[in-house]
């Protein structure tokens, strides 16, 4: 079954069209890298799925209507303006968002058992991330919706979050759409691409990424991703 | 002691405690929300519904509470339907009933005590209608909020992850700028139109100086709002000063205080 289906996905601010006529599936427990250049419309397409936008066309979630669904989804956003000055700890920031959910079991989880009583506005962005990305897993989503989640933590982090992910997709068939400009760790943990530039570029396998076709498509110019689709000695 | 003495003082002590640990309460929301200056633009307005009150006779308070609602939900529309900052929104709502109220009062000649009590507050002068009007709207603003409490933060903090969790957003924010319209009138009567954001904006910020977790941040809210009221009203009767302001004051210096220390010990 499809966690997630687009049809015909038209999203215009004012006389622009963002988004130009998508269609996509999301099988169930799948991850799903979702790639573009900056102002591809990446977050839009995201926000409208979670109803923040208005649209044309047809969004569902497990077969229903998403604005239904919305329970389902799980969101860490890119940008999390907060205020610096409000005293507010990450155990009462989790609370707030779901209190009847396992604060304890999540922070294990995500591996930031260590900030729970720390205070939201003293957290480094990394940190930040994190416990976004906890509160996002509080309600048992069985979609996580991920909008460049690593973008400000280091390589380190980066790397356990997709082994986070990656475990949560096999154990409990979590479906994930992420957005990222690190091609080389998507290759590595999702098996599905999408590559979205106002309209859909690309929608298959991940080795997808790697055709030198797509990728100037894509990003308009010559990409090239080392060692996968040239090698590190080959002249530019 | 001189306020068990006397009833009306008691009775204006217990309003003055009860309405500010609301008002405490309530501005921990305007806090998160960055909203101090439209409860001020609310008070301001009002001077419309006094004058429309005085022009023809009518209610004060009711006619009071009426335009502060209908101002509270112009702004609330406008900021949804317009692209122009809420602070732009709120001074032009402000000025235009403002104005709007001083022409009408304009038209009706002589002195008239009962718009300065409005604009200066008297709470030791409140009737035991007001009193009980009061004590039973802010009980149920009281209630509400407690009983909402962390879908209303999360409606503050983050919309969409309130609208995530199922929580309407719009329904929420409509219904606080109403109650915020409405407990902003209720204060009016206690310390004045001029004095009344200083209730919704002192406890949150003294607060905030020594807090440091978000429960200690609305209990310590309600603790200074009724220590300062106290402080005020004791001032108020030892040095003979107007009552409004000697808690406003107190208030004030409290925040003050809190601020030099703070900045001592670092």
């Amino acid at each position: 079954m499809n966690a997630l289906e687009v049809k015909n996905l038209v999203v215009r601010f004012g006389d622009q069209e963002i988004i130009k006529n998508i269609s996509f599936a999301l099988p169930e427990g799948t991850i799903t890298a979702l790639i573009g250049p900056n102002g591809a419309g990446k977050s839009v397409l995201l926000k409208t799925i979670l109803g923040l936008y208005p649209y044309d066309g047809e969004i569902k979630i497990f077969g229903e209507n998403h604005l239904k669904m919305l329970s389902f989804i799980g969101y860490v956003p890119q940008n999390y303006n907060f205020d610096q000055i409000l005293p507010l700890t990450v155990s009462e920031f989790l609370k707030i968002s779901e209190p009847q959910g396992n604060i304890e079991e999540v922070l294990k989880e995500v591996d930031i058992e260590n900030l729970k009583d720390k205070s939201i506005s003293r957290l480094s962005g990394g940190q930040l991330q994190r416990v976004l990305f906890a509160r996002a897993l509080l309600a048992q989503p069985k979609i996580l919706l991920l909008d460049e989640p690593v973008s400000e933590t280091d390589i380190v982090g980066q790397k356990e979050f997709y082994e986070i992910i990656k475990n949560l997709n096999q154990k409990q068939k979590v479906t994930i759409l992420i957005t990222s400009h690190e091609i080389t760790i998507i290759h590595t943990f999702s098996q599905r691409v999408l590559c979205l530039n106002r309209s859909l570029i690309c929608d298959g396998d991940v080795s997808e990424l790697f055709k030198e076709e797509t990728l100037k498509k894509l990003y308009q110019k010559d990409i090239f991703v080392y060692p996968f689709n040239r090698p590190l000695n080959d002249n530019f | 002691m001189i306020i068990f003495e006397y009833p009306f003082l008691l009775k204006s002590l217990i309003i003055s405690l009860w309405l500010n640990a609301v008002f405490a309460l309530l501005g921990v929301f305007v806090f998160i929300k960055r909203m101090s200056f439209f409860s001020d633009g609310i008070a301001h307005s009002a001077i419309l519904g006094l004058s429309l009150a005085f022009l023809f006779d009518l209610n004060i308070l009711l006619l009071a509470i009426i335009t502060g609602i209908i101002f509270s939900l112009l702004i609330y529309f406008l900021e949804r339907k317009t692209q122009i900052h809420t602070d732009t929104l709120i001074g032009i709502v402000f000025v235009s009933s403002l104005s709007l109220g001083l022409i009408l009062m304009s038209l009706k000649a002589g002195y008239q005590p009962e718009l300065l009590n409005f604009l200066i507050g008297n709470v030791l002068a409140i009737s035991d209608l007001d009193f009980i009007l009061t004590i039973i709207f802010s009980t149920l603003i009281l209630i509400f909020f407690l009983y909402q409490f962390h879908k209303l933060i999360l409606v503050f903090l983050d919309p969409v992850e309130a609208k995530l969790r199922k929580i309407n957003v719009n329904f929420y924010e409509f219904l606080f700028y109403l109650i915020l319209g409405i407990s902003v009138i209720l204060g009016i009567k206690l310390v004045g139109v001029i004095l009344v954001t200083a209730f919704l904006v002192l406890p949150p910020a003294i607060s905030v100086l020594v807090a440091n977790s978000f429960k200690s941040f609305y209990l310590l809210s309600i603790v200074f709002a009724l220590f300062y009221v106290i402080l005020g009203f004791l001032i108020s009767i030892f040095y003979n000063l107007p009552l409004g302001p000697s808690i406003v004051v107190s208030a004030s210096s409290l925040f003050f205080l809190l601020f030099l220390i703070k900045s001592l010990i670092k």
